[in-house]
């Protein structure tokens, strides 16, 4: 019983932080962005004050904000501003994509964060607790899009030159069609999932090095904590075998900082795709931002917030409903 | 003291400088939805008259600091009422000025990135000009030619001195002055509190306790987390101040012997109630409610007497903490706050115990002055 | 009174002091000085941080103490790799990279720098506030932070940039404001673990009054992580600098930032020309590994528990 009062109360406080935040947003997107503004300059007066009508932005905010919301409820994020496609569609479109991209990025930003950060802990001041240390001041330091040029020109042009290969190793998505894999016969051919990985590879390694570096480093220092406790000590002293204790005890205790920690930063995979797919080329969600950004699009930016922060809710929300789970401790109220 | 003769109140109330009746203090916490309610105090009642040292002894989670935390003014209480000199208790810079505390653990009751004079500065600022001036003109008084202002270390701070005002100075005059009293070198002054040991440390904290002359001095558990060697210094110290000043204290201890030490009259306390109120010689020689006698068995006797003292000694010994207790360690828990035993509070604990103590004993006189809570005094 | 009565006077009062000093038992250890300071400089990473970011600082502020070139000088008619003349070559027009870098690192470190102050400034006046106060104020501040967590920083910045981008002060305004919650939450954290200390009861018996507390109690025990918290975000802001600059949003023409650079260098970055946006962006790279590896030692030259986890 208590756990489904703790889900429901959690839910309705997400759904409360949702409409704020979205609120928010539609305000602040709306009074930044005047998508009548081109037509300042037409001889026409009342074009403008026609446009306005048109798209209801002489009425009160709050009224545009209802509007607009009664709208997505259904399923319609209205017509962008600029250009006669539906936002929805839109979005869609770009949603299919980055989707492929984000939960290949999450996947591997998770095995490798977490593998690395139990690594560095178990075998803490070895060469090999250094080379993770070292690869995660470099994931936290580097920016993410001078990376991927510099892993295009390393895997695209330099070693393929070098080793007198005729085509490039990794493709960058932006030299090709501007899709995942092309049309291969067989879907499970070893043709096409190596061309697969080919295309994939890079923006993945893009996308997660920035996580994979700071859920490393979280996870070692948790896991660093829960292997210098009491019971640990118990665990080596009873005789019990270093895999089990590590598995059964360590592992266990350490998760439950990392859930939380991990939930937090599906905010920092939006990011991470925004600039992926900046320096990709590639048509997903991302892109669908920033090219709305640059021509000044306030209903695809409003939707596109939207999406994006409903998403970022839902991953703290399983993660809240995941933590009575992994940590009995924590109480259900 | 102003309005000697008022009628309907005794002389005992009269010099009385704290009175406190019928307290209580119940703290709520939720949890799993559910209001829990810890009772910390329930209904403690006494008094304490000028240059009276009292002290309040109990296991832990008896209320003892709830208590002392009340007379300080950082918790309000649910019920009851305190007055300080025959006036109610309000907690303003006037009253500030005239109870001050010295706190357990020497450790946290200083701040690290403070110095010593600025610690023990921090009720200064209580005392008005002229209170200030009296305090000066009697440090000049009585060493004339004492250098009481110590450069301090930093070129900064020394370059800041120039910009200090006659107030500060003053202020930290008197602080240096306070650091002698409670038998500190003045020029320490300038130094940090992690410089210091933690006997040398609650010297500063009983230094800062005494910079407004207060009437009453609050110490909870001055020493209890002080090595034994070093406590001795510090009671003497205490009882010395004690003795100069004419302080009222309110001396809250787990342990017995400090207590018997220091105070006059002793106070023990039982979940949250009073159990016996009796003048510290009366209480350790004749201890008549249960568990005071509990208590007093407890105390570990080391045993001195084999190698130094002899046979006589230890003798001596058994009829100082009173001869006719049996020597027995109390068996079971002290029951929980949030839920204590109706009537007496000690009847699960107690062997006398009968149908009788269901209800309630209230604090009564007994002939030889002491006050106690029991049906079965004898 | 006589003199013989004074001097006797003076006896007593030495001789009460010389008492005063042989009854102290207890002595007292020499003061350890600089202690957190020792333990930082044998950081090596930490040190070698500081070394750079200082050389770089004044480098940035005095190019000429290594380029003879000045801002937008035209020094060659072409392209040029790097070569004796021109050490990070030359762009399009003829622009030695090493000068421009230097100047739009100006730009970048006076941005990131005034980030840290004013944000630090913000967060650990509001974590104290909410840490002390801990009711009302304090789940305010909880539930703004959770609204900016809700949205991308970078989603916030470039939308604010949109509508205030020329400036570089309201850049700085703006990353600000998006980064303050950071040392809000460790301040807070430390406040509320300082504020059940007995020295918190002690100030509040003499009658000092919240202000006072705060400012004098609470703040001054949470530098170490205040100190920490705002290396941490300068480099969150050089980074979200940089990026969003890249972008195309942050710093316009014709001011440069390391950003800045690498949104012109953006058409070089594959092939031949790749020195041109490698040198920014390397630049960007060690500044920011910099001021984390300036945070990491500060936390562990306060809290040496944690050193080796």
């Amino acid at each position: 019983m208590g756990v489904t009062i703790y889900a429901l109360r959690r839910l309705i406080a997400s759904l409360i932080l949702l409409i704020i935040a979205s609120f928010l947003v539609f305000g602040g997107v709306r009074t930044i962005f005047d998508p009548t503004a081109r037509l300042s300059k037409n001889k026409d007066v009342q074009a403008r004050e026609r446009e306005r009508v048109r798209l209801g932005l002489d009425k009160p905010l709050i009224v545009q904000y209802k509007n607009w919301m009664s709208g997505v409820i259904k399923g319609d994020f209205g017509r962008e501003d600029i250009g006669s496609e539906q936002v929805a569609d839109k979005l869609k479109k770009g949603f299919s994509k980055t989707f492929e991209l984000a939960l290949w990025g999450a996947l591997v930003a998770a095995c490798f964060g977490i593998t690395f950060g139990i690594v560095a802990a178990i075998r803490r001041n070895r060469p090999i607790d250094y080379a993770v240390t070292a690869f995660s001041y470099f994931g936290i330091a580097v920016p993410t899009f001078a990376f991927a040029y510099v892993l295009m020109n390393m895997f695209a042009l330099w070693l393929p030159n070098y080793f007198g290969s005729s085509e490039p190793w990794l493709f960058t998505t932006a030299t090709t069609q501007g899709s995942f894999a092309r049309g291969y016969d067989g879907l499970w051919s070893l043709a096409s999932i190596s061309d697969y990985i080919r295309h994939m590879l890079m923006p993945i390694m893009v996308l997660s090095v920035q996580l994979i570096a700071s859920w490393s480093r979280y996870q070692r220092a948790s896991m660093v904590e829960a292997l210098q406790s009491d019971y640990i000590r118990t665990a080596h002293a009873k005789g019990m075998s270093k895999y089990r204790v590590y598995t059964r005890h360590a592992l266990r205790n350490s998760q439950v900082p990392m859930v939380t920690v991990m939930a937090l930063d599906i905010g920092l995979l939006f990011q991470g795709l925004i600039i992926t797919e900046f320096v990709f080329s590639i048509p997903g969600l991302g892109k669908v931002f920033t090219d709305a950004l640059s021509v000044g699009d306030a209903t695809t930016i409003a939707g596109w917030t939207l999406v994006t922060a409903t998403f970022v809710i839902l991953a703290n929300l399983i993660a809240d409903l995941l933590l009575p789970v992994v940590d009995p401790r924590i109480r259900t109220t | 003291m102003s309005g000697v003769n008022i009628e309907g109140v005794n002389s005992e109330s009269l010099d009385s400088i704290l009175r406190i009746d019928d307290l209580h203090k119940t703290f709520v916490t939720r949890s799993r939805g559910r209001k829990i309610s810890t009772y910390a105090l329930r209904g403690v009642s006494f008094s304490i008259k000028q240059g009276e040292a009292v002290g309040i002894v109990g296991e832990s989670g008896c209320g003892k600091s709830t208590l002392a935390r009340l007379i300080a003014g950082l918790e309000t209480s649910t019920r009851g009422s305190m007055s300080f000199n025959n006036m109610p208790m309000r907690f303003t810079k006037a009253l500030r000025k005239k109870i001050s505390m010295v706190f357990q653990d020497p450790y946290a009751s200083l701040n690290p990135r403070m110095s010593t004079a600025s610690c023990v500065r921090e009720p200064m600022h209580l005392l008005s000009k002229e209170e200030l001036k009296v305090k000066l003109d009697k440090i000049y008084e009585e060493k004339p030619e004492e250098e009481w202002t110590t450069i301090p270390r930093g070129f900064l701070k020394r370059f800041f001195l120039k910009f200090e005002s006659k107030r500060a100075l003053a202020e930290k005059t008197y602080a240096s002055r306070l650091l002698e009293l409670v038998q500190l070198r003045p020029e320490w002054s300038v130094r940090y509190p992690h410089e210091f040991s933690g006997g040398q440390r609650q010297r500063i904290g009983i230094a800062r306790a005494l910079a407004t002359s207060p009437d009453l001095l609050i110490l909870d558990e001055p020493v209890s987390a002080l090595d034994v060697s070093v406590q001795a210094g510090i009671i003497s110290l205490l009882a010395k101040l004690q003795e100069e000043n004419e302080l009222a204290m309110l001396f809250i201890s787990h342990d017995l012997r400090v207590v018997k030490h220091i105070c006059d009259r002793v106070i023990v306390m039982y979940l949250g109630q009073i159990m016996e109120d009796a003048s510290s010689e009366l209480l350790f020689s004749r201890p008549r409610h249960p568990y005071t006698k509990a208590l007093i068995a407890s105390i570990p006797k080391a045993k001195l007497h084999e190698r130094t003292k002899g046979y006589k000694a230890e003798k001596q010994e058994n009829v100082h903490v009173g001869s006719e207790i049996p020597v027995r360690v109390l068996k079971g828990e002290i029951p929980s706050p949030t839920n204590p035993p109706q009537g007496c509070p000690f009847r699960t604990r107690c062997e006398k115990a009968t149908d009788e103590c269901l209800q309630k004993p209230p604090l009564a006189k007994m002939t030889d002055g002491r006050l106690i809570a029991c049906h079965f005094p004898y | 009174m006589s003199g013989l009565e004074e001097t006797k006077e003076n006896d007593v009062s030495k001789q009460a002091s010389k008492h005063i000093k042989e009854t102290i038992v207890e002595s007292i250890p020499p003061p350890i000085k600089f202690r957190a300071l020792k333990r930082f400089y044998a950081n090596r990473a930490a040190t070698i941080s500081v070394v750079f970011l200082v050389a770089l600082i004044v480098l940035c502020y005095f190019p000429n103490l290594i380029t003879d070139f000045s801002q937008n000088e035209q020094t060659a008619f072409k392209r040029l790799p790097p070569n004796s003349t021109n050490w990070l070559g030359t762009d399009l027009l003829g622009r030695d990279i090493l000068t421009e870098l230097l100047y739009a690192g100006q730009i970048t470190l006076r941005i990131a720098i005034a980030v840290g102050i004013i944000s630090t400034f913000i967060g650990s006046l509001a974590g104290a506030i909410a840490g002390y106060f801990h009711k009302i104020i304090d789940s305010l501040l909880m539930r703004v932070t959770d609204l900016f967590l809700v949205v991308p920083q970078l989603v916030i910045l470039a939308l604010a940039l949109k509508k205030f981008g020329d400036e570089y002060i309201a850049m700085v305004l703006i990353i600000s404001l998006i980064s303050w919650m950071f040392t809000a939450r460790l301040v807070r954290a430390q406040v509320l673990s300082l504020k059940s200390r007995e020295f918190i009861d002690a100030a509040k018996m003499n009658g000092r009054s919240s202000i006072y507390i705060v400012f004098r109690h609470l703040i001054p025990n949470s530098w170490s992580v205040i100190a920490v918290s705002s290396a941490f975000t300068i480099a969150g802001a050089i980074l979200l600098e940089s990026t969003v600059s890249f972008l195309g949003f942050g710093v316009q023409a014709p001011l440069t930032s390391w950003g800045r650079m690498l949104y012109d260098f953006k058409g070089f970055a594959i092939g031949q020309y790749f020195y041109l946006f490698l040198s920014p962006a390397l630049a960007t790279f060690f500044t920011v590994l910099a001021f984390n590896f300036i945070s990491d030692g500060l936390r562990d030259a306060f809290d040496p528990r944690s050193e080796q986890s």
